[in-house]
């Protein structure tokens, strides 16, 4: 008998997963900073840049899902060869990857600074970066359905949890008076501020990996499973930032770095033998964070993939172990959170704004082109066939 | 193979991170600082007190209150320095246990600290990470060092009785409590004025009824008892306020009296703005002449003659804060955020016209008509 | 010679023969003969090759003093020639015996007895060379009953508890027959009664009655009275029968030998189950015989597609293995699998069920059980009627129920006997058990010695007043501490009840009072240490106790160094670790991950059972609703024993 068995029995997942892993993909990201930008650049009228944002991710939602459905069963770095010019093909390919690294490495950054600032001042940034990056190596070990299960179970039970400390925090709000957006509208700073502030939505551009993961019969339904996550991500962000602004005022939380951090510090509840709630809930957190790393690795490893033509876990693992060295050794070169917002500001926003609403339109482009093309060579050959002449 | 180098790795990192016990710091090597008192020290610097609980403290409190052993129950730690590391880095000097802040109750302010040093200070303050921010701030007019040695009658450690004081919303007049973050919050407000509730020691215990109002990092004003009821009852943070008004009936008394403020912050035609407050209110009535039978009418005579004593007062108050140029009650905090116009606030509220409206409510007789 | 030892300082009896011993279908690659311990076993042991050669050997003994004695025989030439006669040269053998009587009186008494079992060697060689010239077969019973008595009484019958007698049927007919039964483990009235009586009582009726298959055959039809009689000619199978406890028939030129079933094991009774008690609902546990599980089962899932496949594992226990499923309402595939698995299984012995279980599921190093074994009757019925399938094997009381998930862990009958407000609340405290027993001395650690800014101050001022003059910090504690738990715990176990119950009182009073008087642990501590064991407690099977004290350790190394952090960091490995594993395509954290909605509502908690309309979709049921009305003819009737019962 063969004392190994194969470990999962499947590799896909259900439409639920799907959009609960895509959630993680870019839930995680925006968290610690929100609404810092927006309020800063939007000023009053910040809520609607949010609500414009939230848009704008439904709109490269779509054309993400769109583009993954020219070659359902395939990733878009998979399928991209058949379609794509190798010149435009292996940019785009790796452009995903190093998104997606730079995305982890930004991430386990800024945590590890959080965790320093507020809970660990003594221990060293590595060990923090070192412990959160093995961590999410294991979570992704054992391959997608495996960190399916691990999105399902954690990410709901934070996100509630979270919800439920932010609601303590409705009596504090003593500066509601900036929530309520103006009567006048500033076109400019509004799609500024939404631009700016589009971080808290980047990493749904995963869906074009995971996409040919989700169970064939359940594609459609993971796509409007993916939507209405959003669409409650979104109403999410919109308490998020109600409570945060209403607890903080606009004045002092632009002077933050962490503004949700310190509105959550503000929680105590007697009668527990953690009465500050809200820090615990700030550790709880590093689910959020963890889950994106996790989600970032698993994408380095099955983008890089298809490019080398690989199929084996073996594989897959040497990967997802270089892709978290990668994102280790990146988050380690910011050596401050100054210097990483706004090397993130300059480079990866524009850069991952861009991917996701440039790139679905260029695959689709060129899936078109072939296409036609295709039609072009199947119908000459009959031509002379029909021809009267 | 694989497996020998997973534990091989595992064990390695296993043992890498044993090697540091970085935060690991049991309980009983970190002096919990329970109030930490600012005030300034000759030649522009600081002088920082730090409340430690003894060991003969703590047990006594593990003991549910009788100790065991005699001996003080805190230690006053106190550092002097140029800035507040300095200071600092001296108390901890005269300790073999971590000064921790991470479970300060309290924050005592001197109001002699400069402004410019007061700034510094409260920059560090918001710096520092694991600093509770939701510990009370308090003024203290007097010698900061008596302050800190004070401890009044029947508790051991005062920082724990002013945290259970300010806990305790029913234990005040008013809601006096402000937290660091409060504080931290007005000043980068470019309306909204700080205040904090004055301490000070009266015979053998603490007494908390009045509040100092600043201008930025300057304390302008430390309001009296009365002040400070009519500020509560703009800020509608009053609990057991008395209130008597004169009346043809007589002297009519009315006691728990809680005020819910709105107010407005408009242009008006002649370029100021008009800040208009409303305030409403609701008491028990107390104490009326006898043999005076309330009835309706004379019920609303009552209110109504609040009514006007009220308003005047609170109009009172507010001009007097006004011509400190202190904001306590946060007024135009909208008008401004709206309108982004930051620097004009000062002038504008300085030449504000300046309105109250109260209605107060008899809602409860008592058990007698 | 292949193992010869030539250099036995005392003597080295070398006897040489040019025995032809031949391979056989199914039989021998060649013959490998070892005596040991003095002589005292004598093993056979035929490798099968699968066809017919025919080799030459030589065989030797040889002796060494004190140690052993060895019999070889070693393949000397391949060769496909005819069968040729045995010579075995006894005569030797009497020479040696004789020149040693006298002299040598110390070496004496190993030499006899290698001579005698020379000589039952060379009974066992003409037996088998006798049934060779029969039917070419060395596997195969020729009709001789003397060959089957000397084969018999030179390997398996060497053992007192095989009886071997040699009887004639009939009065008149007087036809030789042999029977042979192990004592003990069958029923003497079949033997004595229903057998030998009616073999006795054999009168020849016709002149066709010389036939030796005709006097097989009536004995068979007529004369035997036992319930239950087959017929089998191969010597291994028959080899199985007589110790598995049938009785065996041998008719003098008969081709087959009557295998009568008079299987009657000694068992315990069936008792109440000790390891999963339930204060009310059914009160029967398994026992070590498999005939009861079956019986059991039978008894509450009445219907016709129950359905216990057999299959052997263990070359030499030979224990049956049973696979018991719902035909129609489990998975095939599932049953397929698992069958598939257990068929994979190679292995000399299995003598409990534990000992299949690791091969039953493929992340054979996870920490956590993945079978639950249960001894509880209902509760395998429950589990079968849910599409699940059960593993009994042979003289072990517990059953294995699979796939599992970790809520299965945490359920028992209990649960189900009571309404569905207990059966959730149970449920709920043994969760809220299981995360004080797990978080709360992390905790203690990371909030007094990490994150003390979390802790309310009151409580902390506490905690640092009953710490002071400890000369130990929290996580040291924690090690005293938990070192004192287990040993009390596994002294506990060791120890008869009655003394156990003093052992609890010394642990928690004196070892308890005594540490904290020493200043050595402090008293919340204690209280921690306390509220952590019970927390542990409250799993309901004890496998499941076994990872959470292991992961425990990893909470708190995460606590000391990182704090709450650190805390949650091995939280998220632990469920990751849980969601990894999955067997027959459930995953382990099912209904949670992946999220079922209609399973959880048995999970944490319960919900009224009329609610459950419908299996586990987990399970892939192939009949997934469970709540059909019974046809009213299909009404079972009360058995005669029931009804003497209720009379």
């Amino acid at each position: 008998m063969s004392t190994k068995f194969p470990m999962p029995t499947t590799q896909t997942i259900s439409a639920g997963q799907f959009a609960l892993m895509v959630t993680a993909a870019y839930l995680g990201f925006g968290i610690f900073q929100f609404p810092l930008e927006l309020v800063k650049d939007g000023g009053p009228d910040a809520l609607y840049s949010l609500i414009l944002e939230i848009l704008a991710a439904f709109g490269g939602l779509w054309l993400l899902f769109r583009a993954n459905r020219i070659q359902p069963g395939e990733t878009m770095t998979g399928f991209s060869h058949q379609v794509l010019h190798p010149m435009i093909r292996w940019p785009i390919s790796v452009i995903t990857i190093a998104i997606h690294s730079a995305l982890g490495a930004c991430l386990v950054s800024n945590f590890g600074f959080v965790i320093t600032a507020f809970f660990l001042p003594d221990t060293p940034d590595w060990v923090i970066r070192l412990t959160l990056v093995t961590t999410c190596l294991y979570m992704v070990w054992f391959d997608t359905p495996s960190l399916a299960r691990t999105v399902q179970i954690l990410l709901p039970m934070t996100m509630l949890l979270t919800l439920l400390m932010g609601l303590l925090l409705v009596p504090k709000m003593t500066s509601g008076y900036a929530v309520i957006p103006s009567a006048s509208i500033h076109v400019l700073p509004i799609l500024y501020a939404a631009y700016r502030d589009f971080y808290v939505f980047l990493g749904f551009e995963v869906s074009v990996t995971l996409y040919p993961y989700i169970r064939p019969p359940e594609r459609a339904l993971g796509e409007k499973y993916t939507f209405l996550a959003m669409g409650v991500v979104g109403a999410w962000f919109i308490i998020g930032y109600a409570l945060v602004l209403g607890v903080e005022g606009p004045y002092f939380m632009v002077h933050l770095l962490w503004p949700p951090v310190s509105a959550m510090r503000l929680i105590n509840v007697s009668g527990f033998i953690i009465n500050k709630l809200g820090l615990l809930v700030i550790v709880m957190w590093g689910v959020f964070t963890l889950l994106f790393i996790a989600v970032r690795i698993w994408c380095v490893g099955h983008d890089v993939m298809p490019l080398f033509r690989l199929t084996s876990r073996t594989a897959y693992r040497l990967l997802a172990g270089g892709g978290a060295v990668v994102i280790y050794l990146g988050a380690s070169l910011f050596p401050t959170v100054h210097a990483l917002v706004q090397w993130f500001a300059t480079y990866l926003l524009p850069t991952a704004i861009a991917y996701i609403f440039l790139v679905p339109l260029i695959v689709m482009l060129g899936a078109w082109l072939t296409k036609r093309k295709h039609q072009k060579s199947k119908a000459s050959p009959a031509n002379p066939q029909s021809s009267p002449q | 193979m694989k497996q020998k180098l997973l534990w091989l790795v595992s064990i390695l990192c296993v043992i890498t991170l044993v090697t540091g016990c970085w935060d690991d710091r049991p309980v009983e090597e970190r002096g919990l600082v329970l109030m930490l008192g600012i005030s300034p020290s000759p030649h522009h610097g600081v002088t920082l007190y730090f409340e430690v609980p003894t060991s003969s403290g703590l047990t006594s409190l593990t003991s549910g209150g009788s100790s065991s052993s005699g001996g003080p129950k805190f230690v006053i730690y106190r550092g002097h320095g140029a800035t507040f590391s300095d200071a600092f880095t001296d108390a901890q000097g005269q300790t073999n246990e971590d000064l921790y802040l991470g479970q300060t109750q309290v924050i005592a302010l001197s109001t002699r600290l400069p402004p410019a040093t007061f700034a510094v200070i409260d920059a560090t303050l918001a710096r520092l990470g694991p600093m509770d921010k939701s510990a009370d701030a308090v003024a203290v007019t007097g010698s900061m060092a008596k302050f800190m040695a004070f401890s009044p009658a029947g508790t051991s450690l005062p920082g724990l009785y002013l945290a259970s004081l300010f806990a305790c919303h029913h234990c005040q007049t008013a809601q006096l409590a402000r937290t660091v973050w409060s504080r931290e919050k007005r000043l980068w407000s470019p309306t909204a004025s700080v205040w904090v509730p004055k301490i000070s020691a009266h015979g053998s215990t603490f007494n908390v009824d009045r509040i100092v109002v600043y201008q930025g990092y300057r304390p302008v004003l430390v309001l009296t008892r009365r002040q400070t009821w009519d500020v509560g009852c703009l800020l509608g943070i009053t609990v057991k306020a008395p209130l008597t008004v004169s009346t043809s009936y007589g002297t009519i008394s009315l006691r728990a009296v809680r005020a819910s403020p709105h107010f407005k912050t408009k242009p008006a035609p002649d370029g100021k703005i008009l800040i208009h407050v409303t305030v409403h209110l609701s008491a028990t009535l107390d104490s009326v002449p006898p043999n005076l039978l309330i009835t309706t009418p004379i019920l609303h005579e009552i209110e109504a003659r609040a009514d006007t004593l009220l308003s005047h007062r609170l109009l009172s108050i507010l001009v007097t804060l006004q011509k400190a140029g202190s904001n306590p009650l946060g007024f135009g905090r909208r008008y401004v955020w709206v309108r982004q116009d930051f620097s004009a606030w000062p002038t504008l509220y300085r030449h504000a016209t300046l309105a109250v409206t109260a209605h107060i409510h008899i809602h409860q007789l008592g058990d007698l008509q | 010679m292949d193992n010869f030892d030539s250099h036995s300082p005392f003597l080295c009896l070398l006897i040489m023969t040019e025995a032809l011993v031949p391979s056989v279908s199914q039989s021998a690659e060649y013959l490998y003969f070892r005596m040991t311990g003095a002589c005292r076993k004598f093993h056979i042991v035929l490798d099968k090759s699968g066809h017919s050669t025919i080799y030459r050997a030589t065989i030797g003994v040889a002796f060494e003093e004190g140690t052993s004695i060895r019999l070889f025989g070693k393949k000397r030439e391949n060769s496909h020639g005819p069968l040729g006669q045995a010579v075995f040269p006894m005569e030797h053998l009497r020479h040696v015996q004789n020149d040693l009587d006298a002299p040598r009186a110390d070496a004496a008494d190993p030499l006899r007895e290698l001579i005698s079992q020379s000589q039952n060697l060379d009974m066992h060689l003409t037996g088998l060379l006798l049934d060779l010239e029969q039917v070419k077969d060395l596997d195969q019973f020729t009709g001789d009953v003397t060959a089957a008595y000397n084969r018999i009484k030179t390997t398996v019958g060497q053992a007192p508890d095989i009886i071997l007698r040699k009887l004639e049927i009939g009065t008149n007919l007087k036809w030789p027959a042999l029977i042979a039964f192990a004592d003990g483990m069958v029923d003497n009235v079949i033997v004595d009664q229903d057998t030998l009586r009616m073999v006795e009582l054999y009168n020849t009726i016709g002149a066709d009655e010389t036939d030796p298959e005709v006097v097989h055959d009536r004995v068979q039809y007529a004369m035997l009275t036992v319930g239950h009689v087959t017929t089998e000619n191969r010597w291994d199978r028959l080899m199985d029968q007589l110790t598995y406890g049938s009785t065996l028939l041998f008719v003098q030129g008969a081709s087959s030998v009557l295998v009568l079933d008079s299987v009657k094991f000694k068992s315990r009774a069936i008792a109440r189950p000790d390891s999963e008690p339930s204060v009310k609902g059914p009160q029967e546990a398994f026992n070590e015989i498999m005939l009861t599980h079956m019986n059991q089962l039978r008894r509450r899932i009445r219907t016709a597609r129950l359905r216990f496949e057999p299959i052997t594992i263990g070359a030499y226990t030979k224990t049956t293995v049973i696979l018991a499923h719902i035909e129609g309402l489990s998975n095939p595939a599932l049953v397929t699998a698992l069958t598939g698995r257990l068929h994979a299984i190679q292995r000399d012995s299995v003598v409990q069920i534990n000992e299949i279980a690791p091969y039953l599921y493929g992340r054979r190093y996870t920490i956590f059980p993945q079978v639950r074994l249960t001894e509880r009757v209902d509760w395998v019925a429950r589990d079968l009627m849910s599409g699940k399938i059960a593993v009994m094997v042979d003289n072990d009381p517990f059953v294995i129920t699979v796939p599992t998930t970790l809520t299965d862990f945490y359920q028992t009958t209990q649960d189900y006997v009571f309404s569905f407000w207990d059966g959730s609340l149970v449920r709920l405290v043994r969760l809220a058990g299981l995360i004080v027993g797990l978080f709360l001395m992390p905790l203690y650690i990371a909030l007094t010695s990490v994150n003390p800014d979390l802790v309310p101050t009151k409580l902390l001022l506490t905690v640092d007043g009953s710490r002071q003059g400890i000369p130990f910090p929290p996580v040291s504690e924690v090690i005293i501490m938990w070192l004192i738990i287990e040993i009390l715990r596994e002294a506990a176990n060791r120890l008869p009840k009655e003394l156990a119950v003093t052992l609890g009182t010394v642990g928690a009073v004196v070892v308890g009072t005594a540490i904290v008087k020493a200043g050595i642990v402090d008293d919340i501590m204690i209280v921690t240490v306390t509220l952590t064991a019970l927390g542990l407690f409250t799993t309901p099977t004890f496998e499941m106790t076994t990872p959470w004290r292991w992961l425990f350790w990893t909470f708190i190394l995460g606590a000391y160094l990182l704090g709450v952090y650190g805390i949650m960091l091995a939280s998220v490995l632990v469920i990751t670790h849980l969601a990894s594993l999955e067997e027959f395509g459930v995953p382990y954290l099912t209904p949670f991950g992946p999220l079922r909605r209609r399973e959880v509502t048995d999970s944490w908690i319960r919900f009224p059972i009329p609610s459950f309309i419908k299996r586990p979709a987990s399970l892939r049921p192939v009949d997934i609703g469970q709540a059909k009305r019974m046809d009213p003819s299909d009404t079972v009737p009360i058995y005669q024993g029931q009804k003497d019962t209720l009379e």
